[in-house]
């Protein structure tokens, strides 16, 4: 598969992808609306039964491994560096301290990755490429823009196929590709060099191919995938105005008459992600080590 | 007589779970011609890829000049097994020709009188004394595929592999290729052929390996390959237009298949005398 | 109608960057329902006659033009390649450099997008092209996961949907194997089988002497032979001169003729040859 479209059954799969584009602006701005962890993680966690309706529980966790690696990053190193702390939480190894204010900062920040990560993961797998650029097209983005958005999840594996080739074409002229560094940048020339020539040719050739399919014919332009918007997106986006309208509500006249986010808030997210970091490595390293044991095998 | 390249039992299963190859017993001697034919995706260059170390086989043993493909480095195992691939795009990159054929010999750090020494050798063979300056993107297709080869000679492999050589060539490229087998050949070295052109094998009438879903399923000269229907449609081959024309002729001996329109003619020529008479009678005819 | 199907008029082509032209004074024509095979040496200068007859050359690979050239009656000058396209398909050597969609029929749709076709029309084309390549049921499919042949038959098809009158191949089958281009070989003769008019390139001219009506012979940029495929392939002497052949059947007699000063009919397909062979023989 060539692009992280998955194809699923689902009620946010049909949405249309203007709506989806519209969510993934709406997540961003409800995460910086909300700049408080509490608040963020409850943004996180009323994400979650989207995901679950989309059917990518599994797909998402998966991927959203990575911007945790990002918040357990944030969160330990502005936690205890960030100097704009000054209310001491708790202290690991003697002298290394916590404070409350970088945990927030770091919270706010961290969680607002995790936050519009969802959203963007939600919109990435639940819609077809093809579908993103015709939908481009309807909001009168320049077709030629379109194309190379979608052609460039075309390209992608053709070049690291060819990269292949590459290397094994200049190991077969006796270069040899597991040197010291320096010998490593040295070959960085004959990867390169045959890649980018070829790539440009294919290129080329694509363009001459567009221009024999009409591609730049001026008027009027028809797509197989159709897009429409219908009752689903509009309630979909009256739900979403709805929640803006009560978060800047919230952000304009109840900030400050709540207070959840505590020191014990604070101190469980950051050991649940690492606790869940953790479980990651220990993870990781059981699976190099059972391909360890079975190349042994 | 040892055989030079040795191909033990050997299949290859790619991370991806798919067996490219399997159960392959192939023994290669010196001073032969093999080519290897079957679809795409039956296995060949797999196959190939194992002689110069660029792929070690998952189950199985490789020898190539004594040495097991599974110890060496590809680069050392590259200046005894010499792979041109298919789009000399993928190899030749550099400004000159020259450039191009030193190349290779300055990867195994060979002395410089060395590389001069065997940089001469490619030229002289491959007649390049009037391009060497020349920038390879400038020269045409086949010509850029024979550089392409010259920088592969100019390491003097023992073992060259030519990966679908005439491929995209005008009749004077094919010609031009066959010439070329012949003279590699000549000079002592094992030419190992990856090709769909059955009028080049046809031409040299060698021993030709059959590849199909991944396994070997023929391995004899051209001629009894050619004529062995079974093989021949199961791995979607056909063969040159001559040998179908000279099965369907009368005359000739059913029992044997003719790759080349002179091996019709020589064998008319000792089987049939009294063509030959009345080629005589014609010409005496024809004299008076 | 006295109008031919294409129809080329003292054509001469220079590149920016050369010093000769490389097609220098063309004339031919094709009538609807020919196939034309052009052969020649590399370098002749047969892609860029290809090109020019849809005007990707000179409107998009640009140099200087001389010459007229007409499709249907249209000058190819007075349009351009996105107008022509509706009546001139192209289908490239390279089978994957013409693929750029993420599924199979995304790709047919793409070029019958482009001209505007409406979506329920594009779907009974995308039924009648895919049947008429062999892949159906292809639908959902990316095209990179198709074999060279079968990605071949998709550009034909993506091409053949946009309801073209001529198709013009440029070398289709070159990067194919054996199995590859009986396929697409096949397809081109269910085409013509249908009463497409084309022109074909191709080096292989056992193919060409099978398949075309005519032969056009381009060396350094001249129409050096012109004529039906059995009067081109029997001037084997003059094939020879251009660094080319005949069909090997034809070539076979002809060699036979001399060597046993017999004088068999020069043919050039198997059975005709086979004919020619045995009736000389008797």
């Amino acid at each position: 598969m060539n692009s992280l479209y998955l194809p699923k059954d689902s009620l946010i799969h049909s949405l249309d992808p203007r709506t989806k584009m519209i969510f993934v602006a709406f997540v961003v701005a409800s995460s910086f609306i909300m700049n408080d962890p509490a608040l963020q993680l409850l943004l996180l966690v009323s994400l979650f039964p989207l995901v679950v309706i989309a059917k990518l529980v599994k797909p998402y966790l998966i991927s959203i491994q990575f911007l945790l690696l990002f918040a357990v990053l944030i969160m330990t190193v502005h936690g205890i560096y960030n100097p704009i702390g000054v209310t001491p939480v708790f202290e690991i190894f003697g002298g290394l301290t916590f404070k409350y204010e970088s945990m927030v900062y770091a919270s706010v920040m961290s969680f607002r990755i995790l936050v519009i990560g969802t959203g963007a993961v939600l919109f990435v797998m639940t819609t077809h490429p093809s579908d993103m650029a015709s939908a481009l097209v309807k909001w009168k983005v320049p077709h030629s823009f379109a194309f190379i958005l979608l052609s460039t999840f075309q390209i992608i594996p053709i070049i690291a196929r060819e990269a292949k080739i590459v290397m094994e074409a200049q190991q077969a002229r006796c270069l040899d590709v597991k040197g010291n560094i320096i010998q490593r940048v040295k070959n960085l020339v004959p990867m390169f060099a045959p890649l980018f020539i070829i790539t440009f040719m294919k290129v080329h050739q694509l363009s001459y191919v567009l221009e024999c399919r009409a591609f730049s014919r001026k008027g009027n332009k028809t797509s197989l995938r159709e897009t429409n918007i219908g009752s689903l997106d509009y309630s979909f986006l009256l739900g979403m105005l709805a929640v803006l309208v009560f978060e800047i509500y919230l952000k304009l006249f109840m900030m400050g008459s709540f207070q959840w986010t505590t020191d014990a808030l604070l101190t469980y997210s950051l050991i649940g992600t690492w606790v869940v970091c953790g479980f990651m490595l220990v993870k990781f390293l059981v699976k190099r080590f059972q391909g360890k044991f079975g190349g042994v095998n | 007589m040892q055989p030079y390249m040795s191909v033990k039992n050997v299949s290859h299963v790619y991370p991806n779970g798919v067996t490219a190859i399997k159960d392959i017993n192939l023994d290669i001697y010196e001073g032969e011609v093999v080519a290897i034919l079957g679809s795409n995706g039956s296995g060949k260059t797999t196959l190939v890829k194992h002689f110069n170390g660029l792929l070690t086989p998952t189950k199985g043993e490789i020898t190539v000049g004594g040495l097991n493909t599974k110890k060496e480095k590809i680069s050392k195992l590259s200046s005894l097994v010499g792979y041109v691939f298919q789009n000399p795009n993928h190899q030749t990159f550099l400004p000159s020709v020259r450039k191009e054929l030193e190349y290779g010999c300055t990867n195994l750090k060979m002395s410089e009188s060395e590389i001069e020494e065997r940089v001469n050798k490619a030229i002289e063979l491959f007649e390049l004394e009037d391009r060497l300056d020349d920038n390879p993107f400038d020269l045409n297709s086949s010509q850029r595929k024979e550089v392409a080869m010259a920088s592969i000679m100019a390491v003097s492999p023992r073992v060259i592999v030519l990966d679908e050589p005439t491929t995209g060539q005008d009749h004077k490229g094919c010609k031009r290729v066959l010439d070329l087998v012949r003279m590699f050949k000549e000079h002592g070295h094992i030419v190992v052929l990856i090709t769909h052109d059955m009028h080049l094998i046809g031409e040299l009438n060698c021993r030709t390996v059959v590849m199909n879903q991944s396994k070997k399923i023929a391995d004899d000269q051209a001629d009894v390959v050619f004529s062995h229907k079974g093989v021949m449609e199961e791995a979607g081959l056909q063969p040159p237009q001559i040998t179908s024309f000279a099965n369907q002729l009368s005359n000739l001996d059913a029992n044997k298949t003719y790759l080349t329109i002179d091996s019709i003619l020589s064998w008319i020529k000792e089987n049939k005398p009294n063509e030959e008479k009345k080629e005589e009678a014609v010409q005496i005819g024809s004299g008076s | 109608m006295s109008e031919q199907a294409i129809e080329v008029k003292n054509l001469t082509f220079e590149y920016p960057d050369t010093e000769e032209p490389v097609l220098k004074n063309i004339n031919f024509t094709i009538d609807y329902g020919e196939i034309l095979g052009i052969i020649g040496p590399t370098g002749a200068g047969k892609s860029t006659l290809a090109m020019c007859v849809n005007g990707l050359v000179p409107q998009v690979i640009q140099g200087e033009i001389e010459g007229e050239i007409y499709v249907k009656g249209m000058n190819v000058h007075e349009s351009d390649v996105a107008a022509m396209s509706e009546h001139v398909g192209f289908v490239f050597q390279e089978p994957e450099n013409q693929l750029s969609q993420m599924t199979i029929e995304e790709e047919i749709a793409f070029g019958m997008g482009n001209l505007g076709v409406p979506r329920d029309e594009m779907l009974v084309r995308i039924k009648d092209a895919l049947s008429q390549v062999g892949l159906e049921g292809f639908e959902e499919r990316s095209p990179l996961a198709l074999s060279g042949g079968q990605q071949q038959r998709l550009a034909i098809a993506a091409v053949l949907a946009m309801r073209p009158t001529i198709m013009i191949m440029d070398e289709p089958t070159s990067m194919l194997d054996p199995k590859g281009k009986n396929e697409v070989y096949d397809v081109l003769k269910n085409l013509k089988a249908y009463g497409m008019t084309g022109i074909i390139i191709d080096h292989e001219v056992e193919r060409i002497a099978a398949y075309c009506d005519k032969v056009l012979v381009l060396d350094e940029g001249e129409v050096k032979m012109f004529g039906t495929t059995e009067e081109v392939f029997t001037e084997i002497d003059r094939l020879h001169e251009l660094t080319l052949h005949a069909p090997q059947v034809t070539e076979f007699l002809s060699q036979y003729n001399r060597t046993f000063h017999k004088n068999a009919a020069l043919a050039t397909t198997i059975e005709k040859a086979v004919r020619s062979y045995e009736s000389a023989n008797k």
